[in-house]
């Protein structure tokens, strides 16, 4: 294999990175966190760019995907400078260990993930081939078996990937699935750097989320399966579901809610999910609302939905999904074929954390990311319950890729809400609301000479004056909640 | 009341405590499931071989893309290719699929129409098959 074909991710994400770096860097938060919203808001840009090229009838090429950098080569303006990040760590080298071992093993192809075969890779392939999205041929395959009405993002990933790569293999195109999943776990980590988490709890939080990823990419064969997508949608939205509701705010949850949306069908709920939060919060914080605000926040969904539904309509393409009226015999059945999916070995045990989801319902600086988690894992029980279908096959054949979802954004909750230690009186450590005291360890945020006294600072003000108090916590960071 | 210090140590060596075990439980699983995965690949082969659990590079699928290498030139470029086989054996027909993504491939079955070319993995000949191409496991027959 040639080494443009090996290194074709890394230069589609480098690209993606570029397209959407204009915008991050002008955004509150820690400098890996600007690299997470930067991949986020390239994704949709990229998604957004080839939907207009297929518009314009103009094949999908490596010069046709140049365009994407311009927006960084044109940007003008200061960048704004990053919040201070917690120092690497044990915790964080054992995640990228494991995640580097699901990679070795994606590169063998071992641990490809049906899915790929069946749907997101055929379909790449046949975009590859015909240099942009075939309709035709997503006319004539059954439905049942490529899902022709699904969203494309991540088959474009793919074959954008083989189109700078100058060749179709596998290999390289599965590594996307390693590569989202890093960017996850960093997610989660600048969350919980954020509210300033003890180190050490932080490198455990940080090292469990990594192995558990890691391990289920490789036991439940989840090389090249959009999953990932979905749930680097909600968890990269999760600080932006506990900053103060602003109009920067709301144009990075747009970004995160397209980006689900663009990923799978599950992700338009979610997508919806996070929009109507958002604007819920609008209303309860009072916190006003902006019309470039509502813009930024509703419209990258309202694009992606309104382009599928008019290519499906256009192309009449088949629905994947016959839904009726949710039946109690079948949510029974779900339930408990969800607990015996939950128990895979695959996953260690994992997605039982979701239980928590309710507990974290009652405390209130997480409870928009509980609520959305919550309310999105209801409606894959009511589709459970909808679908005339043999419900326990289908709870068995995709529940442990649905918990992938919420899961890393469930942890990050919870470690949100219940790992922080209490302000100490007595020389104790790291607190929430100081970053050293007493025993005079460093605290989780390296910022050389604030001496860690204010971990939250990152997130309200960027220096720039424009933004400040952009994604200031809601007042809750000293542990009121 | 307010817990005291002593309480509120306590309850954080405690879920220091869940969190090292939880990290040991997740680390033990990753090796596990790492060294399974790892064993099967150096084998290219896993307990379950139907086609529904079939992994690249696994002896069923690479001898159904040999297969179709070999006999698709049978098959005009703009047309359908036929495999022939049990309609339950969908995924064969996904695998197939996925293994020509140039071309429009089809599953049939028994109630194929005659006249029409397909390409049969099986030992036996299909019912009303005549051999144009190929041989017994990897042919391409004429349904009459």
């Amino acid at each position: 294999m040639s080494l443009r074909l090996a290194l074709a991710p890394l230069a589609l994400a480098a690209l993606l990175l570029l397209a959407g770096s204009p915008l991050a860097v002008r955004l509150p938060g820690t400098r890996p966190q600007r690299w997470v919203f930067a991949f986020v808001a390239g994704a949709v840009t990229f998604h957004f760019w080839l939907g207009l090229l297929q518009l314009l009838g103009v094949h999908w090429s490596v010069t046709a995907l140049l365009p994407l950098v311009l927006p960084a080569l044109l940007a003008r303006g200061r960048a704004g400078r990053p919040g201070p990040t917690a120092p690497f760590g044990w915790g964080d080298a054992l995640a990228l260990v494991c995640l580097l071992g699901f990679a070795a093993l994606a590169w063998t192809l071992w641990i490809t993930t049906p899915d790929f075969v069946y749907q997101w890779g055929v379909k790449a392939h046949r975009f590859f081939l015909a240099g942009r999205i075939d309709y035709r041929y997503l006319q004539e395959v059954p439905a049942w078996m490529v899902h022709p009405d699904y969203p494309h993002l991540f088959s474009e990933l793919m074959t954008a990937t083989a189109t700078l790569g100058g060749g179709w293999r596998e290999e390289p195109l599965l590594l996307w699935s390693p590569l989202l999943a890093l960017l996850l776990v960093v997610a989660a980590r600048e969350a919980l750097v954020g509210v300033a988490l003890p180190p050490r709890r932080l490198q455990l939080v940080v090292a469990a989320l990594g192995v558990g990823l890691g391990a289920f990419g490789i036991g439940h064969q989840m090389a090249g399966a959009a999953d990932w997508l979905v749930a680097l949608a909600l968890t990269a939205a999760v600080p932006l579901l506990l900053a103060q509701p602003t109009t920067v705010v709301d144009a990075q949850l747009g970004a995160c809610a397209a980006l689900a949306a663009s990923s799978k069908q599950e992700g338009a709920s979610l997508a919806a999910l996070l929009v109507v939060a958002q604007l819920g919060r609008h209303r309860v914080q009072r916190a006003g609302w902006r019309p470039w605000g509502v813009a930024a926040l509703v419209a990258p969904t309202a694009v992606v939905v309104v382009w599928m539904r008019t290519m499906i309509a256009r192309y009449q393409l088949a629905p994947t999904f016959h839904l009726t009226v949710p039946d109690l015999g079948r949510l029974r059945v779900a339930l408990a074929a969800m607990v015996e999916a939950a128990a895979t070995p695959a996953w260690l045990g994992l997605p039982f954390l979701l239980l928590l989801l309710p507990f974290l319902l009652a405390v209130r600086r997480v409870r928009p990311v509980a609520l959305v988690a919550l309310v999105q894992l209801s409606i894959y029980v009511a589709i459970f319950g909808a679908q005339p279908a043999d419900t326990r096959l289908l709870v068995l054949n995709s529940f442990q890729r649905l918990a992938l979802h919420l899961l890393p954004a469930t942890v990050a909750a919870a470690a949100i809400a219940w790992l922080g230690e209490p302000a100490a009186t007595d020389g104790g450590e790291a607190t929430l609301s100081g970053g050293t005291a007493g025993g005079g360890r460093a605290g989780p945020v390296d910022h050389p000479g604030d001496g860690g006294g204010a971990h939250l600072d990152h997130l309200g003000d960027d220096r720039d004056g424009d933004l400040a108090g952009g994604v200031a916590a809601d007042g809750q960071a000293d542990g009121s909640a | 009341m307010s817990a005291t210090a002593g309480d509120r140590r306590r309850r954080a060596r405690l879920i220091d405590v869940f969190l090292v075990l939880l990290l040991a439980w997740l680390l033990g699983g990753f090796v596990w499931l790492a060294t399974v995965a790892h064993g099967e690949w150096r084998q290219l082969h896993t307990y379950r071989t139907r086609s529904d659990f079939w992994r690249f590079g696994m002896r069923q699928p690479e001898r159904l893309r040999r297969c179709l290498a070999g006999t698709v030139r049978a098959f005009p470029d703009d047309a359908v290719v036929y495999l022939y086989g049990d309609p339950s054996q969908g995924y064969r027909w996904m695998w197939a699929t996925y293994m020509l993504p140039e071309r429009r491939v089809w599953m049939v079955g028994e109630d194929a129409p005659s006249g029409i070319q397909v390409i049969s993995t099986a030992r036996d000949a299909p019912p009303r098959g005549e051999l144009v191409f190929g041989g017994r496991w990897c042919g391409v027959y004429r349904l009459r």
